[in-house]
């Protein structure tokens, strides 16, 4: 079967017309750098996003950084939106559909961890309980050794991959640049490609002039059975911008922080 | 003369500073009873942790058990000082279990579903079962990785180098000071370049382990991740670790058929010990 994997490596590569010792492309250089700043707001819609966690998804005994969104059966097999606010130690994370998002405020060492439910003009806060929430403690280990999250699962490895090594953790797979190009509707494109481990993976970063707009993905990789499985994955990318929209990272007015704190001294 | 002298003083006073900085004995014996795979550890979060539950797990005769005590709150025992007399007797339940190839969850002290060991990965089992989390269940905690870093049943990150002792200090705790043996362990970048240090501290009390602390340096900064209260770590495993309810009815693992469907769950037998 791992010919076949081979195949299809080589069949992409071919195709892609890979040039792995091409230099890191220009047009994503200015996102890499709002992201290498630690302040940025990004502003997404994942159209393909993957389906449930299984079984197989490996749970380290650190825990995760990511807000689980996988796990949410709500949140299942659905077009989901995202914003990602970061101003130094500081982010706000949600993901959703609109209606149900999954939200994650983190200031130094706290989490706060709350769901939104907007119906029509009224919106609701959950947290602890509704409209309040209880700060948990950033799992910083989580984060060193995964990486911070970037909303779902698809789009922080959208954004890792654009990142050089030394920002990764040792347990992503390596992304090298193959080509860059401009398509008929006049969007440019840079293409990169992973083949660790047996699986495949290429992403294409869209731009219009310099504004990255979308990113596609398409991976391979062989299943338990021995049979090839792909996933692919479309974001359109409404808004990547170096300035922190910083009214996200304080609580909505309508949650009140429950949290016991330890006096100081 | 005087040189002599000099370098003799400087000789003996290098072996008492190696016997100060050596590794506690324990920790040797720790690392044989982790590998023979014949321990029983009782564990849980330190004070200040909202997770008090008293963790035991244990391994022996090719077999691994994770058992939890729920301790009675304490409103409870004020409300009754007759049985606070006789001390916490919070009830323990058997959690998880791994023997002869297969894996089984209980859901009560007399009732587990089972799942073959070989079968763990199948994408059809029931998510809501958690299959994918037992084996983290059964694995030694992180804080204790610096005496067991393959253990079998952890998840071992690419990222996470093998831990390393340091050096050996004085430390205080609470307002003792006890002996400490630091290991470190370094967070590796893609590019190989070590972003962050995991550092171990490990405190004894009259050569046992009473406590395991670990934080994190990242850029000179240490944040704390988290500690640990050894209660008890031994060799010799209580009968009690591995016990079960009479007549453990065993259920089969819902793989997405219809008894899944319907939440019918099909005993396939039962388990009168271990």
């Amino acid at each position: 079967m791992k010919k076949y994997i081979l195949a299809i490596i080589l069949t992409a590569a071919l195709v892609l017309n890979i040039d792995a010792n091409a230099a890191f492309a220009d047009s994503l250089d200015a996102y890499r750098q709002m992201i290498q700043n630690g302040q940025y707001t990004i502003r997404y819609e994942n159209v393909m996003p993957s389906s449930h966690v299984t079984n197989r998804d490996r749970i380290e005994l650190f825990g995760s950084s990511g807000l689980a969104v996988a796990q949410n059966d709500y949140l299942i097999d659905k077009p989901l939106s995202g914003l990602i606010v970061a101003f130094a130690q500081d982010r706000y994370e949600e993901v959703g559909d609109g209606i149900f998002d999954m939200c994650r405020l983190t200031r130094g060492d706290e989490n706060f961890f709350f769901t939104r439910k907007t119906d029509g003009e009224h919106v609701k806060y959950y947290g602890e309980k509704r409209n309040e929430v209880r700060a948990q403690v950033r799992n910083r280990l989580a984060e060193a050794v995964e990486g911070k999250s970037f909303g779902d699962d698809d789009m922080t490895r959208l954004i890792y991959a654009m990142l050089p090594d030394n920002l990764k953790s040792a347990n992503m797979p390596r992304y090298t640049h193959v080509k860059s190009g401009q398509l008929k509707d006049g969007l440019k494109y840079e293409d990169y490609k992973s083949t660790d481990d047996g699986a495949m993976s290429a992403i294409r970063y869209y731009f219009d002039g310099d504004r990255l707009v979308k990113i596609a993905s398409a991976d391979y990789r062989e299943g338990s059975d021995g049979k090839i499985e792909s996933s692919r994955c479309v974001v359109n990318v409404l808004e990547f911008k170096s300035k922190a929209e910083e009214k996200y990272l304080t609580l909505p007015s309508a949650l009140k922080d429950v949290t016991k704190r330890k006096k100081v001294g | 003369m005087n040189k002599k002298l000099f370098l003799a003083g400087a000789l003996a006073l290098s072996m008492l500073t190696g016997s100060v900085h050596a590794e506690q004995s324990a920790a040797q014996d720790y690392r044989e009873m982790f590998r023979a795979e014949n321990f029983y550890l009782e564990y849980r979060d330190a004070k200040g942790s909202k997770d008090r539950t008293i963790k035991r797990l244990a391994a022996y005769d090719n077999k691994r058990m994770e058992r939890a005590n729920y301790s009675t709150p304490t409103w409870v025992k004020a409300c009754n000082p007759l049985g606070a007399l006789f001390g916490d007797r919070g009830k323990q339940y058997p959690l998880v279990l791994h023997k002869d190839g297969k894996y089984y969850q209980f859901s009560e002290n007399d009732k587990a579903i089972e799942l073959d060991e070989n079968k763990l990965g199948d994408e059809n089992l029931n998510p809501r079962e958690g299959w994918n989390g037992v084996r983290r269940k059964l694995a030694l905690p992180i804080e204790l990785s610096v005496f067991c870093p393959d253990d079998p049943y952890s998840s071992v990150s690419d990222a996470l180098g093998t831990p390393h002792f340091v050096n050996s200090y004085k430390k205080k705790v609470g307002k003792k000071e006890f002996d400490c043996d630091r290991y470190v362990a370094a967070i590796k970048s893609l590019s190989g370049d070590e972003s962050a240090q995991l550092v171990y501290e490990m405190i004894y009390d009259q050569g046992q382990l009473i406590e395991a602390q670990l934080s994190m340096e990242r850029d000179g900064i240490e944040y704390p991740v988290n500690t640990i209260e050894i209660k008890k770590l031994t060799s010799e495993v209580p009968k009690k670790a591995f016990k079960i309810g009479r007549h453990t009815s065993r259920a089969a693992a819902g793989t997405g058929d219809i008894n899944d469907l319907l939440e019918y769950r099909v005993v396939v037998g039962t388990m009168e010990e271990l």
